[in-house]
């Protein structure tokens, strides 16, 4: 289940935030537009990705990790392949739907590493 | 340029003024924007003033924080090099005069490209006041999600 933990107005009148989320071990600063919810509204999934690249393989190295560059909306995570039509990627409890396609020598339950731009909460 | 009645927000006949459509024209001791505007159904040419009233604004410091937040994302999807603040406010601008009106989100969206999945600037504003509110990129997806009339959903 995942929460919204924090919001950061960047314009009130607008509804736009950033919005973090914490499923209880990862925390994510996503981009939302308009934001309608309050702390500790629990979220729909997927997540979207902005700019999604470098899509790797990790081999045999089972892990999730976020990584936030500096205080920008720009993400690296590593995950999991759950869904490859939908290009949806499992990261701690968090599935994050990227905006390309995978590569094809990548295959559902393979681990692999990726940035991105942004992170967006429909 | 010489043409006949130079106020701003004045429509035009297009044919008369076509080529001089999205260049900047020099008249009167004051730089115009020429763009199109569709009215009725017809096209007319439209000056706007550099700097004027037309030329839209955030608010307060409000430019700042979202060039801060957006600007490398909109400076990727338009393919550019370089990027700065002036540049962020008058594509804004751009797409104001030049995009769609989405009603749902009280703002104008433009196709703009960029790689991967289709992107668009959004542009949104504060109509009591005019000013800018944002400026950020949103996807096709986004888009049909949040205004699927824009597509024809």
């Amino acid at each position: 289940m995942i929460k919204v933990s924090k919001i950061n107005w960047l314009s009130e009148e607008a509804k736009e935030a950033e919005v973090c989320l914490f499923d209880g071990k990862f925390s994510i600063i996503t981009f939302s537009h308009p934001f309608k919810h309050s702390i500790g509204h629990i979220i729909d999934l997927p997540l979207f990705t902005l700019n999604a690249k470098e899509i790797y393989s990790l081999n045999n190295i089972e892990t999730f990790s976020v990584e936030r560059e500096g205080d920008t909306f720009e993400h690296k995570f590593s995950g999991r392949v759950i869904n490859k039509e939908s290009n949806q990627i499992l990261v701690g409890e968090f599935i994050i739907q990227i905006d390309v396609s995978l590569p094809n020598d990548i295959n559902i339950g393979d681990y692999v590493s990726f940035i991105c731009d942004r992170i967006d909460l429909y | 340029m010489t043409p006949s009645y130079p106020i701003e927000g004045l429509l035009l006949p297009l044919p008369l003024y076509l080529k001089y459509v999205g260049k900047w024209v020099y008249w009167g001791g004051k730089w115009f924007f020429v763009q199109t505007t569709r009215v009725g159904g017809k096209l007319f040419v439209r000056l706007v003033e550099k700097g004027g009233a037309n030329f839209l604004k955030f608010g307060g410091d409000e430019a700042v924080v979202h060039f801060g937040k957006h600007g490398k994302s909109v400076m990727d999807a338009l393919g550019k090099t370089s990027y700065n603040l002036k540049n962020y406010v008058d594509d804004a601008n751009f797409i104001i005069k030049n995009g769609t009106f989405v009603p749902e989100l009280n703002g104008y969206v433009r196709l703009i490209g960029g790689q991967g999945s289709a992107k668009f600037g959004f542009v949104g504003l504060n109509r009591a006041t005019g000013n800018i509110t944002t400026f950020h990129i949103k996807t096709a997806q986004e888009l049909a999600k949040k205004a699927p009339n824009m597509f024809g959903y």
